[in-house]
């Protein structure tokens, strides 16, 4: 029996493994320091940066390989991109967060790549099995990562939650396989595909097997009624982390469910729609009402990052009509705009003390480059034009009508205000409140230049969509 | 690259001049003043261009540029100006030049001011301009969200709860209409947010009239909140309060209009139907703005809260105004959007410019500040008069078409709207008589009056107010062309047998011919109350 591998198909996954490995390797030889660390987290950051560059420029070679195990079209390119620009985004602040680790300055940049392999391999993946390795690498370094500071409770707290709450959605997920599996004898995804549709009833014990599936995944994007970790990992996690729990793992999540929607649950759209559907109203609720009282900054990020989840489940629900686009230019948007906030939070690490937004007081006059980069952040979130955030809503909003989820819109164009409510006292605290210390807050040239990353990205999406909304089309046509 | 026309340079320069802002030190605060003065200049300028410029004949959407945005969604930058926004666009231009020279006396963080401020003013441009549904709502909310730092920041006394609750009634309203202009998008099948697209597509194909029941309301209180349709008006008198001079005056001056051109532009005239349905109620609702805010505004003491409360219930004659759904009226509404929007914005720079140096705008601490400051005072005095509608100025036309038209479609809203020219006359003379007569307090002494070129955005604003209330022809005929295919739609121009009444004498004057009232006044079919 031959394999029949195509190598250079998997070039980026190549490059990302060998990438890792060798930091890995390299931290042998370095001394366990800050500097060491911010050393390592600047290659990787190069590392990254070059697979990146690579991968762009080698969009269109699609194809399957290993018997359909592992799948390169569209959709892998499309979110690889977005994994890669979420972990340069966690890079830096990583590197910028070394001050407040104790230890294992070098190894928490390890992590964050070793969690990019996991992604990267969860949206090839054409073969549960691989999913199942792809989505466990992910969490464990997600788990390692929460708990990393290992003298801070709250810290402990959130690697515990996280563990358990781990562990019993992986349970879920294999036992929802068995199911899948028994119904259909194979885990590769076209085959169950081709399975399903010569059957002529989709069989109950596959869309037993199906839900238990989404519900794991519901975990990881934070969709009620997987949710009530969120806010308090949220608040517990060294930030960096926290950045990476909302613009990775739930990016990858979705992505897992992009995958799988449009090839193996697919037979089964109708059962899905339903579902999701009430679980997007819920979610968006939930998020956004539970964000209203936050004092906590990061707590705040969390529920409002649970409201996004809903938003962007609109996008699953409308999966088959148009919410498919719209799901992948709401994700590049969030991307930036929660990045952006994250990088503002990590670069004033040392100055919150409890991360409450009223420490936030003042921001505009101690640094107005960071206070701007929140301002944008938070208002492309509840969005307002002319930023990525406004036109990611409207594309939804637009895809819920379309196919006629009036409610799901309705609660969508609401909850928008309530949004606005909650992230403009933030915008309040920064803008109105007097500073408790006068003294203007030292940014330095790199997180400057990372903040206008961020900026630019949230404002040349929401100025100039055209081109995303394009590649994001092509995203689902190519293959 | 196609060159850009007259109408998107209106709109880029304030964008441009923010942009630019940016690069400027803060501390270089004449270098801000002039770079903001000139982008505005230059709005002024091409807007005064295109207004000349503008073929009355011809009519329709003119200056027109197109640039494809979102082809799939069927989304362009597409910008031009009909006879409507073509009047509304020259006053927001003529505010915004006038507001931007206020807003240099601004003392803190003047850079940041400038900046949203201009930002505040594209977005007004933006509505104006945009013959794209999707680019309507993008500069709408674009234009409402910039005021929250503006009043968060530079305003005064309960600002923070103010600048809150303005932007969450103005989002809260935009995202209900934000709802039915999706459900237009589908009902029209067209796959494009095209404005003149679908305006032609519903000349031909009225939309099914469940939709329009449904969904004008939608339109109708949504940008109803910004035109502080009863009940949602509360945010307005507190937000003015608590606004910075520069910022109440382009939010009472265009702001405000801007809820009544959406209401027109997207309800009325794509829902001609639905309109008609709905408007009655509409008009009961703009009597309690007229009498209610009128009453209210008799009883304040703070006189920021007057002048806000006095424009709430001037929005009740633009409310009643577009109920009539009428030539004379509609045409009436439009030309009173432009005299209350410059008659407003004098009003808040007035009582700013007053405030700046008294820190305090109570009633009982004014007083005889005519013979101190005579130059504000007499302007002050003619914004009053201007404000009762006094004829010779141009909110007496305005309001005189609304109430003609009102009186042949609904008599018992008519009547009272009348008597809220009285309620109007009391509180407003009440204002005069208490600030700038009656005795004079010695602690105003240091109180200076406005020197040289400081006058001239006073005098600007006046003189406009009394040219156009002489020379209304001036407006007229640009109002009448773009109404005159939104009253096509509402089929009640089409049978009028004198068409020409839609201007409110007829345009071109025919030569030898005397207007007499016939033409400004052809009853038309009275219905509702007047039955």
């Amino acid at each position: 029996m031959t394999l029949d591998i195509q190598w250079s198909l998997f070039r980026t996954e190549i490059g990302l493994v060998l990438l890792s490995l060798g930091a890995l390797v390299l931290n042998l030889f370095l001394k366990d320091n800050e500097k060491r660390g911010k050393t390592l987290a600047t290659l990787a950051m190069a590392g990254v940066s070059i697979l990146f560059i690579d991968l762009c420029f080698h969009w269109g070679h699609f194809g399957t390989s290993l018997k359909g195990t592992l799948i390169q079209d569209g959709i892998s390119f499309y979110f690889k991109i977005l994994f890669f620009l979420s972990a340069f985004f966690v890079l830096f602040m990583a590197r910028e967060y070394q001050g407040q680790l104790k230890r294992g300055y070098e190894e928490f940049t390890l992590l964050i790549l070793f969690a990019l392999v996991g992604m990267v391999f969860l949206v090839s993946a054409g073969d549960f099995l691989l999913f199942f390795v792809a989505l466990e690498t992910l969490t464990i370094c997600m788990v390692i990562m929460t708990a990393y500071l290992r003298d801070k409770e709250s810290s402990i707290e959130a690697g515990v939650k996280y563990l358990i709450l781990g562990a019993l959605s992986t349970a879920v997920f294999l036992y929802g396989l068995s199911f899948i599996y028994g119904s259909t004898g194979t885990t590769v995804y076209t085959d169950i595909q081709a399975k399903l549709t010569a059957m002529e009833k989709i069989p109950g014990s596959f869309i037993f097997g199906m839900i238990l599936v989404i519900s794991s995944l519901g975990f990881k994007i934070a969709a009620v009624p997987f949710q009530l970790w969120t806010p308090d990992i949220y608040e517990g996690a060294p930030t960096p982390v926290t950045a990476y729990l909302a613009i990775g793992s739930k990016v990858a999540g979705f992505a897992a469910l992009v995958r799988l929607m449009s090839t193996v649950f697919s037979p089964a759209q109708q059962e899905l729609t339903t579902l999701l559907g009430v679980l997007s109203g819920l979610t968006i609720l939930y998020g956004n009402l539970g964000a209203i009282p936050q004092t906590n900054i990061k707590r705040l990020l969390g529920y409002s990052s649970i409201g996004h989840a809903g938003y962007l489940l609109i996008g699953l629900v409308t999966f088959y009509s148009s919410g498919k686009e719209a799901l992948l230019y709401y994700l590049l948007s969030y991307l930036f705009s929660t990045g952006g906030a994250f990088l503002v939070l990590v670069a004033i690490a040392n100055h919150l003390k409890k991360d409450e937004i009223s420490e936030l007081a003042g921001l505009s006059q101690r640094s107005p480059v960071l206070a701007a980069g929140m301002l944008l952040a938070l208002l492309s979130l509840a969005g307002v034009p002319p930023l990525g955030g406004f036109f990611a809503k409207f594309y939804l909003l637009w895809a819920a009508v379309k196919s006629h989820h009036f409610w799901l819109a309705l609660i969508g164009v609401l909850n928008i205000i309530t949004s606005l409510y909650y992230y403009l006292k933030v915008v309040k605290v920064m803008y109105l409140d007097p500073p408790a210390d006068e003294m203007p807050l030292r940014v330095s040239f790199e997180q400057k230049a990372m903040q206008y990353i961020a900026i630019a990205g949230v404002l040349v999406l929401g100025i100039w969509p055209g081109p995303f909304v394009k590649l994001a089309q092509i995203a689902f046509t190519s293959s | 690259m196609p060159i850009l026309g007259p109408i998107s340079w209106v709109l880029l320069s304030p964008v441009l001049g923010a942009s630019f802002l940016f690069f400027v030190p803060k501390e270089k605060k004449e270098i801000l003043k002039t770079i903001s003065v000139i982008s505005v200049a230059s709005s002024l300028f091409f807007a005064v261009f295109a207004f000349l410029k503008y073929d009355r004949n011809e009519a329709g959407y003119q200056f027109v540029d197109k640039i494809d945005w979102v082809p799939s969604l069927g989304i362009a930058y597409h910008a031009g100006v009909d006879g409507i926004s073509l009047v509304l666009l020259l006053m927001t231009a003529i505010l915004a030049f006038t507001g931007v020279i206020v807003s240099c006396s601004v003392k803190e963080r003047l850079k940041e001011y400038l900046i949203f401020y201009l930002f505040l003013i594209a977005g007004c441009f933006g509505v104006l301009s945009a013959l794209n549904i999707f680019f309507m709502y993008f500069f709408y909310e674009t234009a409402v969200v910039p005021v929250f730092p503006l009043i968060g920041v530079w305003g005064s006394g309960n600002k923070e709860y103010a600048t809150m609750k303005l932007t969450l009634y103005l989002t809260l309203g935009a995202v209900l209409a934000f709802l039915a202009l999706l459900a237009l998008y589908f009902v029209t099948g067209l796959n494009t947010f095209d404005f003149t697209v679908i305006e032609q597509y519903v000349t031909n194909n009225p939309l099914p009239i469940d939709f329009q029941r449904w969904a004008f309301p939608l339109i109708m209180v949504g940008f109803g909140v910004i035109l502080t349709l009863w009940p949602f008006h509360t945010w307005s008198p507190m937000g003015y309060a608590a606004a910075p001079t520069s910022v109440s005056m382009l939010h009472a001056g265009v702001l405000k209009k801007l809820g009544a051109y959406l209401i027109l532009r997207l309800g009325i005239s794509l829902m001609p139907e639905g309109a008609k349905i709905w408007m009655p109620t509409v008009a009961w609702i703009a009597v309690i703005n007229i009498v209610y805010c009128g009453l209210v505004a008799f009883s304040q003491k703070d006189i920021k809260f007057i002048l806000g409360y006095s424009s709430c219930s001037h929005m009740g004659y633009i409310l009643l105004g577009l109920a009539c759904l009428t030539p004379i009226a509609l045409n009436g509404t439009v030309f009173f959007m432009f005299a209350h929007g410059i008659m407003a914005a004098l009003g808040f720079a007035l009582v700013g410019f007053i405030y700046d140096q008294t820190h305090t705008r109570m009633l009982e601490d004014w007083g005889g500040f005519g013979k101190k400051i005579p130059f504000i005072a007499a302007l002050f005095t003619l914004m009053s008069m201007a404000s009762v509608g006094l004829p010779g100025f141009a909110n007496f036309i305005g309001e005189f078409m609304i109430l003609l038209g009102a009186w042949d479609k609904y008599r018992g809203p008519a009547i009272f709207a009348v008597a809220g020219f009285v309620i109007t006359a009391g509180y407003m003379l009440k204002t005069v008589r208490a600030t700038m007569q009656g005795p004079f307090n010695a602690r105003w002494d240091n109180l200076s009056d406005a020197k040289g070129i400081q006058k001239a955005p006073y005098l600007l604003l006046i003189l406009l107010l009394i040219g156009v209330g002489f020379l209304p022809m001036l407006l007229l005929p640009s109002i009448a062309s773009g109404t005159a295919p939104i009253l096509k739609r509402l089929g009640s121009a089409a049978e009028d047998p004198a068409d020409k009444s839609i201007v409110f004498a007829a345009y071109p004057l025919p030569q030898g011919t005397s207007p007499d009232l016939s033409i400004i006044h052809t009853p038309v079919k009275s219905e509702g109350s007047a039955s």
